[in-house]
C-alpha cells in the first residue's frame, strides 16, 4: 500500500470516530414492561424513545418520531415549592412552583403558566378542562392548543395532572394537530391510565 | 423583558442616509410621497419576494389577533400620523406578544405587538412608535441593513483569509467590522426615530414619546425590584454590540424635540382608552401569564394610573395576584375582584377568581357561592367541571 493510501485510510478511520453522533443517552422503553419515573409507574404498549435529558427533576420525554411530532414527558412528583420543568435560574428566569393547596381549576393554571414560558409561547389556548383519575387518584385531564413561535403550525395537546402525597403527578402529549395527535390519543389515553403512584 | 422596539428583522448599506433636509425644515410639511413603490434592483426584489411569502403565511398564522376592529384603529392612527398617502402602503398585523415591539417589513407588513398597545397611553403615544417604524419602511432600512451585513462579512472573510495566508491574527479587524455593523444599525434607529418627529409634527397628535421609554426603564427596574435583583445601572452610552440606542438617549432626544414643538397637538387619550377598553383581556393576559410578576403588575398600574380603571383591569390585576399564590396574596386578589364586581361589565370569571380567592382563604361557603354565581353567568365554561368538583356537584 503506497504511503498515501495509508494515509487516507487512516485519515478515513478518524473521520469515521468524529462523525458517529454524540452519545445523547436515548434508551428503548418497550412495549408492555412496567417503567418507573422516580414515584410513577407506567406501562406503554408501544415501544418509546426515551431521551436522556430530563425536562424538570421529576421528569422523563419520550417520543417515536422526534419531538416536534409526539412527545410525552412524564413528571413523577413535583414537591411543593418546585417548579415543574427545570429551571435554569431562579434569579433570573423564575418558573411558576407548585403549591399543594392548589384547587383543581389552579392546577390546570398552574400547568398553561410553566408550559407556556418553557416553550415561550404567546399563543396557547385550553380547549377543555375535564375530571379524570389518573394513577389510581382524582384528576384532571387538561386539552390544549398552541403554535411555536414562529410556526404556523397547529399543535395540540393533552395533560393529567393529579395530587398526592403533597406532590403533583404529571402526564402531558403533545403533537400536531394534524394527523399525529388525533390519530395518538387513544394510545396515549392508555398510556396515562397506566399510570401508579 | 427584552424591549427591541422596532426591530428590522431583514435589513443595512455601506452608505447610511445622512438626516435628510427635509428634518431641519421649521414647516413641518411631509415631503411628497411617490406611493406604489416596486423593489429595484436584485437585492431587493429577492428581499420582497421571501418577506412576501413569510407574509402569505402570516396572515394565517394563529399568532396574529383577528380583530378587524382594533387593527382598524391601529392603521388608523398609522393613517393620522404619516398621513393617508403613506400609510395606504402598509397592512397592519397585531401580533399576541407579551413584549413592547412592533417591527416594520420592507414590503409594508408591519406587526405591532398586543404588549405595546398594553403600555401606551394615547394615540400620540402609539403614533410616535408607529412613525419610526414607518420611517424604517420609507428609507429603506431593511434592504440597506441586509447589504450592509453581506458587505461586511464578505470582507470579514477576505481578511480572515489573507491573515492566515500572511499569519497574520486578523480577530481584532474582524471585530471591529461587527462593531462597525451595530454602530450602523443604531444609525438607523435614530434615523427613524428623528423621521418619527418630523412625521408627529406634521400631524393632528403632541409629540409625545420620552414617556413611553421612561416607563420601559421604571418597569425593568420593577421587574428587577421583585425579583431582588440590582437596579441597572443608568446607561447613557450604548455598548459595542447595542443594536439599538439606550433608552436614556431616547428620552433626551424626546424630550428635547418635545419641548421644541411645545403641547400643540392633541394627545387623544380617551379615543385610545375608548378603542383600546374592549381588547384589555387579549393585551394584558399574555402579560400575566408570563411569570413575569413585577413588571405585570408595574404595567397594568401605569395603565390604570393614566387611563383609569375599569372593571377588566381591576380583574386583570386581581388574577396577577391569585395566580402569584403568596398567601397574601389572596386577600389583596379579593379585594380587586371585588373592585372590579362593583363597576358595570366586570367579566363572569371575576366570580371565578373571588370564589378560588375564599376558598384557598379557608372561607368555604362563600367560595362556593361565588364559584355557583360564576357557572351561572358561564354556564359553558372550559373549566365548568374542575369547578363543579369544588362545589361537590
Amino acid at each position: 500500500m503506497s504511503i498515501v493510501r495509508r494515509i487516507t485510510a487512516i485519515a478515513g478511520v478518524i473521520a469515521l470516530v468524529f462523525v458517529s453522533p454524540a452519545f445523547a443517552g436515548w434508551k428503548l422503553m418497550p412495549a408492555g414492561s412496567p417503567v418507573e419515573i422516580k414515584e410513577m409507574t407506567v406501562t406503554p404498549s408501544s415501544d418509546w424513545s426515551r431521551a436522556g435529558s430530563r425536562p424538570g427533576k421529576q421528569g422523563r420525554v419520550w417520543t417515536q418520531d422526534g419531538f416536534g411530532l409526539n412527545a410525552i414527558e412524564f413528571f413523577g412528583g413535583v414537591p411543593a415549592g418546585e417548579p415543574l420543568y427545570r429551571e435554569r435560574s431562579a434569579k433570573h428566569d423564575p418558573r411558576p412552583r407548585f403549591d399543594s393547596n392548589m384547587l383543581a381549576p389552579e392546577l390546570a393554571e398552574f400547568f398553561e403558566r410553566s408550559f407556556r414560558v418553557q416553550n415561550a409561547l404567546t399563543e396557547f389556548t385550553v380547549d377543555e378542562v375535564k375530571v379524570a383519575p389518573f394513577g389510581g387518584h382524582q384528576g384532571i385531564a387538561l386539552f390544549y392548543s398552541y403554535s411555536l413561535p414562529n410556526d404556523a403550525l397547529k399543535r395540540r395537546g393533552v395533560a393529567r395532572l393529579a395530587v398526592a402525597k403533597d406532590r403533583l403527578f404529571v402526564a402531558n402529549f403533545y403533537a400536531p394537530q394534524l394527523h399525529y395527535f388525533p390519530s395518538a390519543l387513544p394510545q396515549i389515553e392508555a398510556l396515562m391510565d397506566s399510570a401508579r403512584f | 423583558m427584552m424591549v427591541r422596539p422596532l426591530l428590522l428583522v431583514l435589513a443595512g448599506s455601506a452608505l447610511f442616509f445622512p438626516i435628510s433636509t427635509s428634518a431641519q425644515k421649521q414647516e413641518f410639511v411631509r415631503p411628497p410621497y411617490a406611493g406604489a413603490y416596486e423593489p429595484q434592483g436584485v437585492d431587493e426584489r429577492g428581499l420582497w419576494m421571501e418577506i412576501d411569502e413569510f407574509e402569505r403565511r402570516v396572515q394565517k398564522a394563529a399568532i396574529v389577533m383577528q380583530s378587524h376592529e382594533l387593527t382598524q384603529y391601529v392603521q388608523s392612527v398609522l393613517c393620522k400620523a404619516v398621513g393617508d398617502d403613506r400609510c395606504a402602503s402598509v397592512r397592519v398585523y397585531i401580533i399576541k406578544d407579551s413584549s413592547l415591539n412592533a417591527s416594520m417589513y420592507p414590503n409594508g407588513m408591519m406587526f405591532v405587538h398586543t404588549g405595546l398597545l398594553a403600555r401606551v397611553h394615547s394615540e400620540a403615544e402609539l403614533a410616535a412608535i408607529l412613525g419610526h417604524e414607518f420611517g424604517h419602511f420609507e428609507k429603506r432600512h431593511s434592504l440597506n441593513d441586509f447589504r450592509k451585513r453581506r458587505t461586511l462579512t464578505d470582507i470579514s472573510t477576505w481578511v480572515a483569509i489573507a491573515g492566515s495566508y500572511a499569519r497574520t491574527p486578523t480577530a481584532d479587524i474582524r471585530n471591529n467590522l461587527v462593531f462597525s455593523y451595530y454602530r450602523f444599525s443604531r444609525t438607523q434607529e435614530s434615523e427613524a426615530d428623528m423621521i418619527s418627529v418630523e412625521y408627529i409634527r406634521a400631524s393632528p397628535y403632541r409629540l409625545r414619546a420620552s414617556g413611553i421609554w421612561q416607563r420601559v426603564i421604571d418597569e425593568d427596574t420593577a421587574l428587577r425590584k421583585e425579583r431582588g435583583l440590582r437596579k441597572r445601572r443608568k446607561k447613557h452610552a450604548p455598548n459595542l454590540l447595542d443594536s439599538h440606542p439606550t433608552h436614556i438617549q431616547r428620552i433626551e432626544f424626546h424630550a428635547e424635540k418635545e419641548a421644541e414643538a411645545g403641547n400643540s397637538g392633541d394627545d387623544a387619550i380617551a379615543s385610545y382608552r375608548a378603542a383600546t377598553a374592549p381588547y384589555l383581556k387579549e393585551l394584558f393576559d399574555p402579560l400575566i401569564r408570563d411569570n413575569d410578576f413585577g413588571a405585570a403588575d408595574y404595567v397594568i398600574r401605569q395603565r390604570g394610573a393614566a387611563l383609569g380603571w375599569d372593571a377588566q383591569l381591576y380583574f386583570l390585576h386581581a388574577e396577577l395576584f391569585r395566580m402569584r399564590g403568596h398567601p397574601r396574596d389572596f386577600v389583596t386578589a379579593r379585594d380587586l375582584f371585588q373592585k372590579s364586581l362593583d363597576l358595570p361589565d366586570s367579566p363572569a370569571e371575576s366570580w371565578r377568581g373571588l370564589g378560588l380567592c375564599a376558598m384557598r382563604m379557608g372561607e368555604h361557603d362563600a367560595g362556593q357561592h361565588a364559584l355557583t354565581k360564576y357557572l351561572e353567568l358561564q354556564p359553558d365554561a372550559t373549566d365548568r367541571a374542575t369547578v363543579k368538583l369544588l362545589l361537590g356537584t
